[in-house]
């Protein structure tokens, strides 16, 4: 069997030497070497050239240049760096795309790729695939920098002309001239089988002019520095460092910039439809904004609490229908593989109404983010958070923020212990539904003031939270999900065969959501328990209930 | 991985010349290869401008040992590292012939290196004895150069019949003419004659030119010392034969 296979298999590794690997032909060594020393990587400085590495070697040994190979990759992670975060980084030249350590280059996975990686889903299936789908989902990857390399091969011939190691010299480029100074220089002493003494002999002589570089260091960083980009510069999370002191109105204010900041960053994929996470990311953004404002009242004078949570409402509703379609259309393979094999198809005249619904939705919120209404609320809100806050104005304005935050996380909890109890002797479909809410809202109060206490115990708390959250978020989804395919099909303009196949097709998914949540309700009780049990209670209460000496 | 002995009963037919070349090709389309310089000769090391050892003995071949590895060395290309000869090598039959599984020897010895290597090339000395046995149960393919006279044909020929003797199946081997002079009647009688009614004859030919007694003084594979020339691309259409023939079925 396999021959050709494996002949195939082996040629790979010439392909990966062709100069476009990171530190080119240097950083990854060929089988015959296996059994050797490994290469000793020298860091170049500037100006160092050719002649110069002639020069130095020229006692014992001649250099011959053999061919020099040019080539370009570039390096693709999600908005939110999500592969960085890991500290991984996808690098694509060409013809195939490598997940690499961040830190130490370790080749991880490759696969052969033609075009630019987009989305996971799009990636061969395989083991890079899986791990890369888990960790981007469904963002899509966009190009951070693109270098450019060239790898030139020596050998170094001794008296007898006969070749006893192999040089490489690296340089990466911003750009594909050869003009500008590479930004990083890179020269690699790689040893030949049974001639392992002269390259540490050529190792020798060139450690008294050049730095070894070290083992770790990869081109990465220096190419992220080299066009101006910092891993991990945004993330949807909001990552505010409070002091307990700050009065209340300013430490609003720093939340709330955030998230403005969260909000605009968002903005151009949102209109370029990059992925379905700019929106969501936008929207959660929004969505905090109003419960920092409406969780908070009286730290900013009543009429403008009022009127920027009108704004920010309003910019809610302008993306509620494309959120809605995008969670639709996401769930589609999902809605699929529930259904019977007979009635798999018979949601498709659904899905093509909705996706053309979608391209109608995603043009209304591109059009409104480029409104001038849009642009001066968001000014104005800009000009608002950045005023200096004058704590007469509002009554909560100076109290120092450590004492709001207590106050109002430990009401929302004790509140959310009391409703759950109830829904645990009379379990509506209502309640749940507004227990969610309130779960939300302290969830975002966790968020927003994270920083003001211990992260041990923060962590544990919000995980309970969460837990509960997942429930109850999975359990109202199921009820949107329901109400939303219904009333889609029921709107549908089809002839009446079609018509009754897409409603039994729609019935079947309805059932089976339903069906789904009376799983989920009879789980509601044990999470629920656990979250307000005597030992948590006690532990939110140490925590976040009012302490001697607070003003409030 | 696989491997492939270049060998002739009859001295002087252009083995080295064909072990070298097609070692180099091989290389060149990315298969880690190794050449063995089985020859006391050591033509194939001298090519690769390697020195043969002149003072330890032949105990890598004869006992297998890590020796051998060690004994390896790179040469001026990638992927291609040579395992030189030895002068001792001279003294191999007799050492075979010493021990148990003395057939075996080589292929044993080969062993370790078949993990590191996608195609080992045996460069063999032109004798008819343990050692040639030892080749053959060492290879999967047998390659024997063949200059169209009779008597070359004729030692061909006794080579069959020493493979019939020793129970070997006459399929492991491919020849092909070499040395070719088409301006020479014999050679072309002889080709034709061949090529139409023996198996085992592949199609590509290696003709009879000056760049191909060169490689002494170039001490290159022709492929890399003229490499647009009528020898280089004999040497070619060779290998892509022989590659084919290889790695057809495992």
């Amino acid at each position: 069997m396999g021959a050709e296979n494996s002949t195939e298999a082996k040629r790979v590794p010439r392909v990966e030497t062709a100069g476009q690997e990171e530190a080119g032909r240097g950083s990854e060594r060929t089988r015959s070497q296996s059994a050797l020393d490994s290469p000793t990587r020298f860091r170049l400085p500037d100006g160092f050239d050719r002649a110069q590495i002639g020069a130095t070697l020229a006692k014992r040994y001649t250099i011959r240049a053999e061919a020099t190979l040019i080539g370009s990759w570039t390096i693709y992670d999600t908005f939110d760096w999500r592969l960085s975060g890991q500290s991984l980084t996808l690098q694509w030249s060409g013809g195939d795309l490598v997940l690499r350590g961040l830190s130490d280059g370790e080749v991880l996975h490759r696969c052969p790729l033609a075009s630019p990686p987009g989305f996971a889903w799009d990636l061969p299936e395989g083991p890079l695939r899986k791990q890369v789908s888990s960790i981007i989902e469904v963002r899509g990857l966009i190009e951070l920098v693109t270098a450019h390399t060239w790898s030139s091969a020596f050998r170094v011939l001794n008296k007898d002309e006969k070749t006893v190691a192999r040089l490489v010299w690296d340089e990466v480029r911003p750009t594909a001239s050869e003009e500008g100074p590479p930004f990083e220089s890179y020269l690699t002493v790689l040893p030949l089988r049974g001639y392992g003494r002269q390259a540490r002999r050529i190792s020798t002589i060139l450690r008294k002019k050049l730095t070894v570089a070290s083992r770790k260091e990869t081109v990465f960083y220096s190419a992220f520095r080299a066009f101006g980009q910092t891993p991990n510069t945004y993330s949807g999370k909001l990552r505010v460092r409070l002091s307990p002191k700050l009065p209340a109105g300013e430490a609003t204010r720093v939340i709330l910039r955030q998230l403005l900041e969260i909000m605009r960053a968002n903005e151009p994929g949102i209109k370029a439809d990059l992925d379905i996470e700019y929106l969501h990311d936008y929207r959660v953004a929004v969505r905090k904004s109003r419960s920092a404002l409406s969780q908070l009242q009286g730290v900013f004078p009543e009429s403008k609490t009022e009127h920027y949570k009108r704004k920010l409402g309003a910019l809610g509703k302008l993306t509620n229908d494309l959120r809605d379609l995008d969670v639709f259309l996401l769930a589609e393979a999902y809605y699929r593989s529930i259904l019977p094999p007979a009635l798999k198809d018979d949601i498709a005249p659904l899905v093509d109404h909705l996706r053309a619904f979608r391209a109608k939705a995603l043009s209304t919120v591109t059009e409104g983010l480029e409104a001038k209404g849009y642009s001066r609320i968001l000014k104005d809100w800009y000009g608002f958070l950045h005023k200096p806050a004058t704590a007469k104005s509002a009554a909560k304005g100076g109290v120092p923020i450590i004492n709001l935050a207590r106050k109002r996380i430990y009401r929302r909890y004790c509140r959310i212990v009391r409703s759950g109890t109830e829904i645990l002797n009379h379990t509506e479909d209502e309640l749940l539904h507004d227990l969610r809410i309130e779960c939300k809202k302290l969830r975002y109060l966790l968020e927003f003031f994270a920083s003001l206490f211990p992260p041990k115990q923060m962590n544990r708390i919000t995980s309970q939270l969460k837990r509960l959250q997942n429930c109850l978020g999975e359990f109202t989804d199921l009820s949107v999900q329901q109400h939303y395919l219904l009333s889609i099909a029921e709107g549908l303009n089809l002839e009446e065969r079609q018509a009754r196949r897409v409603l039994v097709a729609t019935g079947f998914l309805v059932e089976t959501m339903a069906r789904k949540q009376m799983d989920i309700k009879a789980r509601f009780a044990g999470i629920f328990r656990e979250f307000a049990s005597p030992a948590h209670q006690k532990q939110c209460q140490l925590l976040f209930a009012r302490k001697k000496g607070d003003e409030s | 991985m696989t491997t492939l002995a270049v060998y002739s009963n009859k001295g002087g037919v252009g083995k080295t010349a064909t072990a070298v070349n097609l070692a180099y090709l091989a290389a060149q389309d990315g298969f880690s290869t190794l050449i063995v310089d089985l020859d006391p000769q050591a033509s194939a090391t001298f090519y690769f401008r390697v020195k043969p050892k002149l003072k330890r003995k032949a105990r890598g071949l004869v006992h297998g040992s890590r020796q051998l590895a060690r004994s390896i060395k790179a040469t001026d290309f990638e992927n291609l590292d040579l395992l030189p000869a030895d002068f001792s090598h001279r003294n191999l039959d007799l050492a075979f012939d010493r021990q148990g599984r003395r057939k075996q020897r080589l292929d044993i010895a080969l062993m370790p290196l078949r993990k590191e290597y996608d195609l080992i090339i045996l460069d063999c000395p032109p004798t008819i004895n343990i050692l040639a046995e030892n080749v053959f149960s060492a290879s999967a393919r047998v390659l024997v150069p063949l200059i169209p006279t009779t008597l070359s044909v004729r030692a061909y020929r006794q080579l069959l019949t020493f493979l019939q003797d020793k129970g070997r199946s006459a399929h492991q081997v491919s020849a092909f003419l070499s040395m070719v002079e088409k301006r020479k009647k014999m050679h072309r009688l002889i080709m034709n004659s061949l090529q139409t009614e023996s198996r085992g004859v592949l199609r590509s030919t290696i003709p009879y030119l000056s760049q191909i007694e060169q490689m002494g003084l170039h001490r290159e594979p022709v492929p890399v010392s003229a490499p647009k020339s009528r020898a280089a691309l004999s040497y070619q259409a060779l290998w892509t034969e022989v590659r084919q023939d290889l790695f057809k079925n495992g």
